[in-house]
């Protein structure tokens, strides 16, 4: 009785500690800092080399879809960021002027932003609009 | 109009929930209840050692357990069946509730399918529900009320 | 209609709220009507949600644009079915449909057990309404979709206001799947309240034996099969139509009704261990709790706006409410185990680790790892902006490297759990067990590596897949013959007695089969190919055994969005298999959203995934990407197994009627003897 207890605890540890260790090296990989323009702007110099997340919204017009790579701004708080898409996934559909997006993405040597990966969201732009009231 | 729609959804709403507070109050049901769930008890452990018993069998004739372990394992749930159906019978219950059962689903089934069984003219229909009854029943089958 | 809907809820709220108060009354003073009362208020309260639900339908499909929700989730020109949709469209319509959800499961609980339990039911009530109204009152004070729009006027002054048309559906949810995807999902988080209630009344009535699991048993089942349905169409929804080729990204709010399926299946596993062998009272207890904080949680999470998400409400003011309910859940619950633990001691221990029920452990374990580790990947950007001020977030990556061992791991012992007996398995019949199995797993391997596969996890998922396969198929052929034997059946007529006989066993198994179904098909992605490229017409793009032709492309228009699309002709080793259109459309409501509609071509084989990206540059070329997805047909495949073999384990078994069973009356006094 005692002994095939202490068997599936032991059991039990070991598969625990593997599991770990395999997310630590999954987390190693795939940890991203994720700050807004802003915050990347001020403190540019310590994220050399870091994959980062960055939120901003899509600057209107600032899209180019004609350049390769595909070239855009976000700001965030009067700070802008000028962003290559490197990915090779297509855009989302909610990716366009005035959209939240989050890239994802190093710095490049030559110090623009090269993003692999885009995340947008819609503003609702209508939400301010109209003003609800509460019944 | 709304108003009116509201007031008939209060209305209809308070009388719907006050009703059985102005009804026979049914009295205490505690004792009764707790027993129930003490014979439920025991009468699903009853099942669960018989499941258990099919399929250590099964398991033995698909070769998963040796000779000697089936001896084992059998004797050892035999043994709790036996102490269970022990308690039942001091319990009062009839210790063959099975055969009660099937009697209970033969006549149901022959209620089903229209050929009269030989009892029905003693049927008894439990007055809470209107389910017909075997005769053996203290109970009734489909919602447990007493006869 | 607006102010009658809202006026129904509010009615809904003052029942439930009555109907706690009343139930708990009753049951302390152990006054039979009073809790009758309390049963009709819960019922009445459900109504009363029911009336204000269709309000708030007929306000969608008559257009009523002076409603705030109305007027952003739908416009004149959406198609009728695709109106009632917009419901559920935008958060504060959703919330309305989650309680009118709650509500039914609540009223259809309470009327089965009219007259079962009556000791444990005003408690179930109370948990149920508790957590009624705490919905409601979110729906009524925080976010009510019967709001009306308002005109603010220079002088501060508010008159009525009515839009000319509704902002229109978000186009990226006008997809059937995504139609049934929230509703279905809905019903997969609500359904756990139900056990939930029942574990709770059990424990504060101190009648911890496993009466209140067999009558959840199936709303678990029904529950989890819809959450995992809920899920698997929500991949579907992604799949399809957001264009990237995939199903799944863990993102946050997928993991949030990931997490309590993974708990929800430890417990569907554990609780069979409870009911044989009356062992992990105390665990199963705390999956149970966890089922039901997890789907609480996976709202918060997806309402209050802490994780970003493609499918996350935009930001509500919902989350500090959430926080305190979900304290409240958990220091409850946890207090009433803690307090109930001399009720809840095994009656067993595990006799030995090569036995079903130490399969069972470990599965339990798995499953319950894995839950720990999204949790923690989806919490991550929190707790560290919480810890470090930093939010670091982390990718799927890291939920491949630890739920893709665990996914294997749990394959394993899909295999292995049915080749060992109850308590303790003798070697040499396991040598025996395991001959076959092994044997198939191995030809399998070796049949991939000739093949020149290299992937480690595909071909492990693959040999894998062959050992539980030939398992169950064995188990039902063995099972079959010996039954045949007994019975002089011929095989087929003793293989659905057999099934039928036990269904909770071989329907399982029947879900067995359909998760492997599953796990080859995520496997398959191992395999993905793309390839992207700017066309012109009579152009060619080859992909493995596929070769696209531009053939053209034109331009159209329908009331609800025009449209522009590609034609492609789609060869396969040279024959032409079919002329591929995928769309990019242009919605005219709204913001003027556009979206990408794909083209499938979906064989058991392989999927091909045709995009049209957008007419790139100012040169008229086509930008197509194509993505070829090996096997993704059977990730639906296997639902729809799923799916089946659960309806089997849910066919009623006949057995029920044994336990409303009572004593006759000179039998009470024996009884309260025995119970002291």
């Amino acid at each position: 009785m005692r002994s095939s207890k202490l068997k599936f605890v032991v059991g039990g540890i070991v598969v625990v500690a593997a599991l770990s260790w395999l997310g630590f090296v999954g987390f190693e990989e795939s940890k991203a800092y994720y700050i807004t323009v802003d915050e990347f702007s001020a403190m540019q110099a310590d994220l050399q080399g870091k994959t980062l997340k960055i939120a901003g919204d899509v600057v209107p017009g600032s899209i180019n879809r004609a350049a390769r790579p595909i070239e855009f701004v976000i700001s965030h708080e009067g700070e802008n960021l000028t962003v290559r898409y490197i990915g090779r996934g297509v855009l989302p559909d909610t990716f366009k002027d005035g959209s939240k997006a989050v890239v994802e993405g190093r710095i490049a040597p030559d110090g623009t932003f090269q993003a692999n990966h885009i995340e947008a969201k819609c503003a609702s732009k209508y939400e301010a609009e109209y003003e609800k009231r509460g019944t | 109009m709304l108003i009116v729609a509201g007031t008939a959804l209060v209305l209809l709403a308070a009388a719907y929930v006050f009703a059985p507070l102005f009804g026979e109050p049914r009295g205490n049901l505690e004792v009764e209840l707790l027993a129930e769930t003490e014979l439920d008890r025991l009468l699903s452990r009853k099942a669960v050692v018989y499941t258990n018993l099919r399929d250590l069998e099964l398991e033995y004739k698909m070769g998963r357990l040796g000779d000697d372990d089936f001896a084992r394992l059998e004797a050892d749930y035999k043994a709790e069946a036996a102490a269970i159906l022990e308690k039942l019978d001091h319990l009062g219950v009839d210790s063959n509730i099975d055969e009660m059962i099937e009697s209970d689903i033969a006549s149901k089934r022959s209620g089903l399918f229209g050929t009269p069984a030989p009892e029905k003219k003693q049927a008894l229909v439990c007055p809470a529900c209107g389910a017909e009854l075997a005769p053996a029943k203290r109970f009734c089958g489909d919602c447990g009320h007493k006869i | 209609m607006s102010d009658f809907g809202n006026f129904c809820l509010l009615v809904a709220l003052c029942l439930s709220l009555y109907s706690i108060f009343g139930a708990l009354l009753g049951a302390r003073q152990k006054q039979d009507r009073i809790v009758r009362s309390a049963e009709r208020a819960a019922l009445a309260a459900c109504a009363s949600i029911t009336l204000g639900f269709l309000s708030l339908v007929y306000l969608l499909v008559a257009s009523d644009f002076s409603v705030a929700h109305v007027a952003n989730a739908s416009n004149r020109d959406l198609p009728v079915l695709y109106k009632i949709a917009a419901l559920w469209g935008a958060h504060d319509g959703s919330m309305v449909l989650w309680v009118f959800f709650t509500g039914l499961f609540s009223g259809i609980v309470i009327c089965q057990n009219r007259f079962r339990y009556r000791d444990m039911m005003p408690y179930v009530i109370a948990v149920l309404m508790v957590n009624l109204a705490f919905f409601l009152a979110l729906t009524i004070f925080l976010s009510n979709p019967f709001n009306q729009l308002v005109e603010v006027g220079p002088d501060g002054a508010t008159t009525p206001f009515m839009p000319a048309d509704g902002r229109g559906l978000n186009p990226l949810l006008q997809y059937w799947a995504m139609i049934i995807h929230p509703p279905v999902l809905y019903v997969g988080f609500i359904g756990f309240v139900i056990p939930f209630a029942f574990a709770i009344a059990a424990l504060i009535t101190r009648q911890l034996g496993d009466t209140w699991m067999r009558t959840t048993r199936r709303w678990t089942l029904v529950t989890w099969l819809f959450l995992g349905i809920g899920l698997i169409l929500g991949g579907k929804w992604a799949y399809v139509e957001l264009g990237w080729g995939g199903y799944w990204a863990w993102d946050p709010v997928e993991n949030s009704s990931l997490m309590p399926w993974l708990i929800a299946t430890a417990f569907l596993h554990s609780v069979i261990v409870q009911e044989r062998k009356g062992m992990l009272k105390v665990w199963n207890m705390l999956l149970v709790t966890a089922c039901y904080f997890l789907g609480v949680f996976g709202t918060f999470l997806t309402r209050s706006g802490i994780v970003n998400s493609v499918h996350a409400f935009a930001d509500s003011n919902l989350g500090e409410y959430f926080i305190y309910y979900m304290i409240l859940v958990l220091a409850g619950s946890l207090y009433l185990i803690f307090d109930r633990l001399p009720y809840l001691k095994s009656e067993r221990s595990l006799d030995s680790v090569i036995s079903r029920e130490s399969a069972f452990l470990f599965n339990n374990l798995i499953l319950v790892i894995a839950c720990f580790a999204v949790f923690w990947g989806t919490m991550f950007p929190a707790i560290s902006e919480w810890a470090q001020g930093t939010k670091i977030t982390v990718g799927p990556p890291f939920f491949n490297a630890v739920n893709i061992p665990i996914g294997l791991f749990l394959l394993f012992l899909t295999g292995v759990g049915p080749l060992f007996a109850w308590r303790q398995t003798s070697v040499a019949s396991l040598k025996r067990a395991f001959l076959l199995p092994s044997l198939a797993a191995l030809l399998t391997c070796a049949a991939l590596l000739a093949l020149g596969m290299r992937d480690f996890y595909a071909i492990a998922c693959f040999t894998l897949s062959a050992f539980v396969v030939v398992t169950i198929v064995e188990e039902f052929y063995k099972a079959a013959r010996i039954r045949g034997k007994n019975t002089g059946d011929n095989f087929f007529a003793a293989l659905v007695g057999l099934t039928l006989k036990n269904k909770r066993r071989y329907g399982g198994y029947i879900v067995h089969l359909s998760v492997v179904l599953i796990f080859v098909g995520i496997a398959g992605n191992a395999f993905n190919r793309e390839a992207t490229r700017a066309m012109v017409a009579g152009d060619e793009l080859e992909i493995g055994s596929y070769t696209l032709r531009m053939a053209g492309y034109e331009e159209g228009e329908t009331p609800n969005y025009s449209y522009g699309r590609v034609a492609l002709e789609a060869f396969k080793n040279g024959k032409l298999i079919r002329v591929m259109k995928p769309e990019k459309r242009f919605y005219k409501a709204g913001d003027g959203q556009s979206t990408t509609e794909v083209e499938l071509y979906s064989t058991p084989r392989e999927d091909l995934y045709v995009i049209f990206a957008g007419i790139s540059g100012n040169q008229q070329s086509y930008e197509i990407t194509v993505h070829v997805n090996p096997l993704v047909w059977w990730v639906w495949f296997g639902t729809g197994i799923m799916f089946f073999g659960t309806l089997i384990t849910l066919l009623p078994d006949g057995r029920r009627r044994l336990y409303a069973l009572r004593p006759s009356a000179e039998a009470v006094p024996a009884l309260q003897e025995s119970m002291k």
